[in-house]
């Protein structure tokens, strides 16, 4: 007889802690960088298609791609060029390459500070959503069929109502305009959730970094599409700013955070200096480090 | 002499009743047919017919009737006014009561906000037929009747920024919107002159005012500013103070820039909106 010396209590210790290591996928990615792609390019089509190509070659859209829900920024009653509002020619694209990919529905549910019949057409993003035979939902106007929802891992925001077509879509992508943000120092992929809720007010009055944070512990978007081909520098998130830069570039990631933290290069800041950012770091939602993240740059 | 004055008083309390019985008519048959939200314009006949007749017919029904009752309350069955103590008692216990429920009806004191393209009240007031076209052309459904105030204004249009109740969510933002020329469209007596839409955008019809006592960054210190988020115009000049937790910015209304659209009161978050829009007296354009 072999004499091992283990004992009943540490075999059962040891096959615990086996399998929930095996579990988790945490453990896998644990040597592996988060990937963040940023393209370079003049031509606004030209860094979409990109985009795609880097998708399709990660993994795509996902094994269910019925219901796609997209999330833009149309918030405001302003025109492409001024930069408050995600670019429609990057949106029009984006949906034409994923009609492509076998998407059978797109909605674009969104939330606007001014009203939809001023901030969707303005945007440009109405005229993309028509020609694409695409619905642009007005979340103000049919604030009836927002959803409870619960936030488990919040500390702030426990609870919050969700529009629908979010919480029944197959796959969720966020393309958001990077800019910068009186309230939030800057505004990009985490900020961008705010459009999808009913009652941003409470998001106000309760420490906002915190709240965003705690939104994104909710919803995990399948890619994020930062549009930065221009960035707002000040007077956001509406404008007109009086500095406007123009990178042309795109950032895209499959972990939101990761994308922000590599976004906030354009404002001049640390990651950590953007206090949701910062919440999100402690509270494991993604790397806020740029060196825990693997940055692969493209130029088209 | 006593009678006299009992009489008068009668008088007076007819026609204060009268004017706020048709007050509260015309806000029920308002809410019926003119203003009420989702119903369209039913008949541009029946419109004037619901704000002028039914107003004057009210008036002058209130009128006769409670001077007849007051007739009949001093008189002793022998059709002449014969009041004696008590009755003046009486008379003087329920119309005291009653007087001092009239300034309900008659909220008179506040002045009108003018849709843009409007001057001031009293050239509005003359030149605008009350055809109500501006009410049904505003996306918003910021245009309303008005219902109170001076004879000469009454059921003119004006701007009603006011609140849905408690609880409810307007469907619509509460909001003059920068791009929006709608109601300078359609005004047919140019009581509403043309504005283009950067005309439009450059038009003050009120200026908005922070209240201290409810603002957030004024009267707790803590970061806010979501009024200066939403305005369209960078019209909030920023306090900036030093707190415990680094620099505070707290709003401030540069008149220059205001255009009173209403975008900060309909965005603060405060839990009594912490803004408020006031009138101008004369609307112009505004240069920043």
């Amino acid at each position: 007889m072999v004499n091992s010396n283990i004992n009943r209590r540490d075999f059962i210790k040891l096959s615990l802690l086996t399998a929930a290591t095996a579990a988790s996928p945490l453990s896998l990615a644990a040597d592996e960088k988060t990937k963040v792609w940023v393209i370079k390019g003049s031509d606004n089509r030209k860094l979409m298609q990109e985009a795609l190509k880097i998708i399709k070659a990660n993994g795509g859209l996902g094994r269910k791609t019925d219901k796609l829900a997209l999330k833009v920024n149309a918030a405001w009653a302003r025109t492409p060029e001024q930069g408050a509002n995600t670019d429609p020619i990057l949106v029009d694209e984006f949906i034409k390459g994923a009609k492509a990919m076998g998407v059978k529905s797109i909605t674009m549910p969104e939330h606007p500070c001014r009203a939809a019949n001023q901030s969707f057409p303005q945007s440009g993003l109405q005229e993309v959503a028509d020609k694409n035979g695409v619905a642009m939902i007005d979340l103000k106007s049919r604030y009836r069929d927002y959803r409870e929802i619960s936030i488990p891992g919040g500390k702030n925001l426990k609870n919050a109502k969700l529009a629908g077509e979010y919480i029944d879509a197959d796959i969720i992508v966020n393309i958001p305009v990077a800019k910068h943000h009186s309230g939030g120092q800057m505004s990009a992929a985490m900020k961008n959730w705010m459009g999808v809720i009913k009652d941003r007010g409470f998001w106000h009055s309760n420490n906002l970094h915190q709240c965003i944070a705690d939104f994104c512990t909710y919803i995990k978007p399948d890619w994020t599409i930062i549009d930065a081909t221009r960035c707002m520098l000040d007077s956001g998130p509406q404008g007109p700013a009086k500095k406007l830069i123009h990178p042309q570039e795109l950032i895209i990631s499959k972990n939101q955070v990761a994308a922000d933290a590599v976004a906030s290069k354009f404002f001049k800041k640390k990651p950590t200096d953007i206090g949701y950012l910062k919440i999100a770091g402690e509270m494991n939602l993604g790397p806020v480090d740029l060196s825990e993240i693997e940055i692969i740059n493209k130029n088209v | 002499m006593n009678r006299k004055i009992l009489f008068l008083f009668f008088i007076v309390i007819s026609a204060l009743l009268g004017y706020g019985a048709y007050d509260a008519i015309t806000q029920i048959t308002g809410s019926w047919n003119i203003s009420g939200p989702g119903n369209e314009l039913l008949d541009q006949d029946q419109s004037y017919w619901n704000s002028g007749a039914l107003a004057l017919f009210t008036v002058i029904a209130c009128f006769i009737s409670f001077c007849a009752l007051g007739i009949y309350l001093l008189s002793k069955g022998d059709n002449k006014l014969n009041a004696n103590r008590r009755d003046a008692l009486s008379g003087i216990l329920i119309g005291l009561p009653l007087a001092a429920l009239l300034p309900r009806f008659l909220r008179s004191g506040k002045k009108p906000i003018l849709p843009p393209g409007a001057t001031n009240p009293e050239e509005f007031a003359e030149l605008c037929n009350r055809c109500y076209q501006c009410v049904h052309a505003c996306p918003n459904k910021i245009i309303k009747i008005r219902k109170t105030g001076k004879l000469t204004e009454l059921f003119m249009a004006q701007i009603d920024y006011s609140r849905p109740p408690d609880g409810q969510q307007a469907e619509f933002t509460i909001v003059c919107e920068e791009g929006c020329n709608e109601c300078s469209k359609v005004c047919p007596t140019g009581a509403i002159s043309q504005l283009t839409k950067e005309q439009k955008a450059k038009r003050q019809i009120g200026k908005a005012v922070v209240l201290h006592d409810k603002c957030i960054a004024w009267s707790k210190n803590e970061y806010c500013l979501v009024c200066d988020e939403y305005c369209p115009y960078n019209a909030f000049d920023i306090d900036k103070i030093q707190t415990g937790n680094g620099e505070l910015g707290r709003p401030v209304v540069s008149a220059e820039r205001c255009r009173g659209c209403n975008a900060c009161v309909d965005a603060c978050v405060a839990k009594e909106r912490a803004l408020l829009v006031i009138p101008v007296d004369n609307q112009r354009q505004l240069k920043a």
